[in-house]
């Protein structure tokens, strides 16, 4: 062995020192890798007051919505904030509404790949809580609640959703609903394929106007719930609306004359901006002019076509600012327009069937 | 299937169970089970080999308009007369407004 000299001695021993520092450091409780694993403290969530009822139709509950899915939208989605949706004051989920805020969540999942941003206060109200959970919204929020969908109101509800055109799990569902006659169910299936396939054809063709700028968006949602005496069919896609893909599309066709035409028919040749409600009432009436090329297929007439010889049945379009809604009445059938301060941002669609068939409204 | 009378063969197409019982769409770009496809797996064929077919319509859970004009008002587009058409496929359902509405889609074709 060969004896150290004093410079390697020096050395030896400064290398030892150094060596039983690190050891010591490391035996240390609070040495700072071990304060580098503990959990970086989680930024407090913006507490998001979720509406009392969930529904569009009714001009204040249409605003209270989607002041709340645009907030939330803002939050997550484009801001990518931490949110905590706060249910304990809902009390009511309705068709329309719920789907659109289904919707959303959905989207927005897709867009983020996760909900992890999100998490929820639960409701208070019971009948809530089972369609959030049966719904599967409780879930997407991260919220682990053991209460068990058994209502019959609630575990009626059921969901497709896709994509492309494919109605297989539509036609499944309207086919299983029992107290569906077959031809009001076939008649329903129209509908719902129809406007899917206008999902497929035009409902995408641009950005949505929500800041996200989501370049391959796509997606179609539905609802069916079945009551005692009534079926609700609900479609929605998160596209750019009527308003947007109806001037667009005629005037790929070549039909801007006929447009105007019909705009100047219904509502007057003084007019130079439409409103959405409008412009969906003006698509109907294009859909229902033998001038149109009928190769475009009939859309939106296959919707009215899902209710119009059932007293009692009702249509309701509502696409960005914009709401249609026909009744079929025994005498004449009704339409109204309405005119929304907000936009949902995309189209949807409710068929409302009664089903006791004792009135049939001719065709 | 195939039903034979006085040495006429004639090929019955269900299309709930020999396409799809939910058709839906108008092209194939739109979805798997759409009114291109049917026409050119099953009516074309027919067309072209002058044959004649019994499409049985009823066995589906419905049709969007968009699938049956496609399906056959787009053989009119694709150089098919109305009386071509008619001669080569008979359509059979108990809704005889279904009937109608086809015989409709082929002959707006006609006229453009």
């Amino acid at each position: 062995m060969r004896r150290l000299n004093s410079d390697d001695r020096i050395v030896w021993i400064r290398l030892s020192n150094k060596r039983e520092k690190k050891r010591l450091k490391r035996s240390n409780p609070h040495h700072n890798r071990r304060k580098s694993k503990k959990p970086l403290a989680t930024p407090p969530s913006y507490v998001l007051k979720a509406p009392e009822i969930f529904e569009l139709i009714g001009g204040k509950n249409h605003k209270k919505l989607l002041e709340f899915i645009g907030k939330f939208r803002d939050k997550v989605l484009i801001q990518k904030k931490r949110v905590k949706i706060d249910f304990s004051n809902t009390k009511r989920m309705v068709v329309c509404g719920t789907l659109l805020f289904f919707s959303e969540l959905n989207r927005i999942e897709r867009e983020l790949g996760s909900l992890n941003l999100v998490s929820c206060i639960p409701p208070k109200d019971e009948t809530v809580s089972q369609v959030l959970k049966h719904l599967g919204i409780l879930k997407m929020l991260n919220n682990k609640s053991p209460i068990i969908p058994e209502r019959s109101d609630v575990i009626n509800w059921k969901i497709a959703s896709g994509e492309i055109t494919d109605a297989t799990k539509v036609g499944q569902i309207l086919e299983a609903q029992s107290k569906l006659p077959k031809d009001k169910s076939k008649k329903l299936y129209r509908g719902v394929s129809e406007a899917m396939t206008n999902v497929s054809q035009h409902a995408y063709m641009d950005l949505r106007n929500d800041g996200a700028k989501i370049v391959d968006d796509k997606g179609w949602w539905m609802f069916c719930r079945e009551e005692d005496d009534h079926i609700f069919v609900a479609f929605c896609d998160l596209g750019v609306g009527i308003p947007i893909t109806l001037p667009k599309t005629m005037e790929e066709n070549k039909e801007e004359n006929l447009f105007t035409a019909i705009l100047q028919k219904l509502f007057g040749s003084d007019k130079n901006k439409y409103s959405d409600g409008e412009l969906i009432r003006a698509a109907i009436e294009i859909k229902r002019s033998r001038t149109q090329k009928r190769h475009r297929g009939k859309g939106l007439l296959d919707m009215i076509k899902a209710i119009e010889t059932t007293q009692g049945g009702r249509l309701t379009i509502l696409s960005n600012k914009g709401g249609y809604m026909y009744n079929p009445n025994e005498t004449k059938p009704s339409e109204d327009i309405k005119k929304y301060k907000d936009s949902i941002l995309g189209t949807l669609i409710l068929w409302s069937l009664p089903l006791n068939w004792t009135t049939e409204v001719k065709s | 299937m195939n039903a034979t009378t006085e040495n006429i063969t004639t090929t019955i197409i269900d299309i709930g169970k020999d396409f799809s019982r939910y058709p839906a769409g108008r092209y194939e770009t739109d979805g798997p089970f759409n009114g291109e496809l049917f026409r050119a797996k099953f009516l074309v064929p027919v067309l072209k080999n002058n044959k004649q077919i019994t499409i049985e319509l009823d066995g589906t859970a419905g049709y969007g308009s968009s699938f049956l004009e496609e399906a056959f008002g787009g053989l009119v587009r694709l150089g098919y007369s109305s009386t071509q058409i008619k001669t080569a496929i008979t359509l059979h359902s108990e809704d005889p407004s279904l009937l109608e509405e086809i015989e409709e889609y082929i002959l707006d074709a006609e006229q453009g």
